[in-house]
């Protein structure tokens, strides 16, 4: 585990987008899945204004940017990412010639059963902090927050959203998400013999349990030892990814 | 390449998004973005239902009519319309075919579709709408119908799109014009986005010694370097004819995945 040195690592690269605005270099490949850092890119067509009084449209043509009217007025957009994916930054994109900072959250919103007052949470925050024109804003979670659909309260569910305030003839583009995967902390108790707590394995073998795709080899052991043949290798990857529906 | 079977998967989608919408009267109506995330690198398909749309200048006198059909279209008749839904696939995906579905209730209108790469400002790069695929234009006659038009178009979140040598930040959305100038109803059903995933091109440099740059596997093993999913077997290599045991397979496929959050 060295979260310290991949967040400087990062940081970098962030401070690298920021201070000398330069893009994403070519050979970035941006990454789907393993646990590497990865980004969402939520457009501004997926923002809504936040309430029925709303004056705005997007730039056809020209930018494409969702641009505000002549009151400031507060956008969402809904945000799902796998369970586990871990926050790290959130960069937007936005237009902005008003003496008013444009400000976009992070939120995790509560769903609770049962007559209790739900409540919307922000877990990330950044704010524009230029006069006019176009530019990105990028700020870290700190501390990265880990996306998760459930709440620490039984029965708590949890919605999340990007907000973007947006001042007078302010505009957004679109926000960039930075996470990554992680592999799902082990629990206390193995669910195999031989791969006991402090296996070399014990996080992933507990993780392809836990998802389904393994029950061991019999007699309430994994063998982590054995070959993989390549006939357990396709059952291992069909059931991983739920291959194959042609539609 | 759409399959026949896609009607029926068309027909349920429509189903949830009539009911989803019929839930929300009196909330407002917030589209989720449209997340393909299926595997293999075979084509499968991405619908985005009416619901996901929006209209371009928030004008009003259209809704999505969850009684019948759960097309979005206008009340009254002759307008002009253009809705936009976010679109994010997979970094890598190519597109291979966009077919849009609409109803017309008389003749004479057109629909047309795009895919919009828009391009984000920062660093003094102003920004700006690339139409990747269409326009694709289609003149209506009565009834249900569909458009589909081919693309090669691979989806990435950053491309040199104005040949300046910088590639700029992309987000992506669909874009459909509806304009009838007769007396009927023109109605967006969705978007049917074809596409598939593709192993990223190989880095002209290799990461392990013994898996060069002329091994078969190299383009794989590069993939999944480059994804955090292995780091070698140790001493730069990958040891790419070792026998695999069942241990390692367990931390490639939940490496892989993000395996597992029971919430």
């Amino acid at each position: 585990m060295k979260p310290r040195a991949l967040m400087i690592g990062f940081a970098f690269v962030l401070g690298e987008s920021i201070l000398e605005a330069q893009p994403v270099p070519p050979t970035s490949v941006l990454k789907t899945y393993g646990t590497n850092f990865q980004t969402l890119h939520v457009g501004a067509a997926a923002f809504h204004p936040s309430t029925d009084a709303h004056d705005y449209g997007f730039e056809p043509i020209y930018s494409g940017y969702l641009m505000n009217g002549a009151t400031g007025a507060t956008y969402v957009a809904p945000l799902t990412l796998p369970a586990g994916a871990q926050i790290h930054a959130l960069c937007a994109y936005l237009s902005d010639s008003s003496e008013e900072n444009v400000n976009v959250f992070l939120s995790k919103a509560r769903l609770i059963p049962g007559g209790f007052d739900p409540g919307t949470d922000a877990v990330g925050f950044l704010s524009s902090s230029w006069d006019t024109g176009f530019g990105v804003v990028c700020a870290d979670v700190v501390p990265p927050y880990t996306y998760t659909e459930v709440g620490d309260q039984d029965g708590v569910f949890l919605a999340h959203y990007l907000w973007a305030y947006l001042p007078q003839a302010a505009g957004i583009g679109g926000v960039k998400v930075i996470y990554r995967l992680q592999v799902s902390p082990p629990p206390v108790v193995a669910t195999f013999a031989d791969v006991p707590a402090g296996h070399l394995f014990h996080p992933f073998v507990e993780a392809l349990a836990g998802s389904g795709i393994t029950a061991g080899c019999g007699s309430g052991n994994y063998c982590p030892d054995q070959p993989l043949t390549r006939g357990q290798m396709a059952a291992f990857l069909s059931k991983a990814l739920g291959l194959h529906w042609p539609y | 390449m759409a399959s026949l079977g896609s009607r029926s998967g068309v027909v349920g989608i429509f189903l949830c998004a009539a009911a989803a919408v019929a839930q929300a009267q009196t909330a407002v109506v917030v589209a989720a973005p449209a997340v393909a995330d299926s595997f293999g690198p075979q084509a499968q398909e991405l619908f985005v239902g009416a619901a996901a749309f929006q209209h371009l200048n928030n004008s009003s006198g259209y809704e999505i009519d969850w009684t019948s059909d759960g097309y979005l279209g206008y009340t009254d008749e002759s307008f002009i319309g253009v809705f936009v839904a976010p679109l994010v696939l997979p970094v890598g995906a190519e597109i291979s075919m966009v077919c849009t579905y609409f109803f017309d209730t008389a003749s004479g209108g057109k629909v047309t579709t795009w895919l919009d790469a828009v391009r984000l400002g920062q660093g003094g790069v102003s920004p700006g709408v690339v139409p990747v695929f269409g326009p694709v234009e289609f003149d209506t006659v009565f009834g249900y119908d569909v458009t589909c038009s081919e693309s090669s178009y691979t989806f990435r979140n950053a491309a040199d799109l104005d040949g300046d040598g910088y590639p700029e930040s992309l987000v992506h959305r669909l874009r459909v014009e509806m304009t009838e100038t007769g007396e009927g109803r023109l109605a967006l059903g969705g978007v049917n986005v074809v596409w598939r995933r593709q192993v990223s091109p190989a880095p002209a440099t290799p990461s392990f010694g013994d898996v060069p740059t002329s091994h078969p596997f190299f383009q794989f093993i590069e993939a999944l370097k480059a994804s955090g999913i292995t780091g070698g077997c140790g001493n730069g290599n990958y040891c790419p004819n070792q026998p695999l045991t069942r241990g390692q397979m367990a931390a490639f496929l939940s490496k892989a995945l993000g395996l597992h959050w029971t919430y």
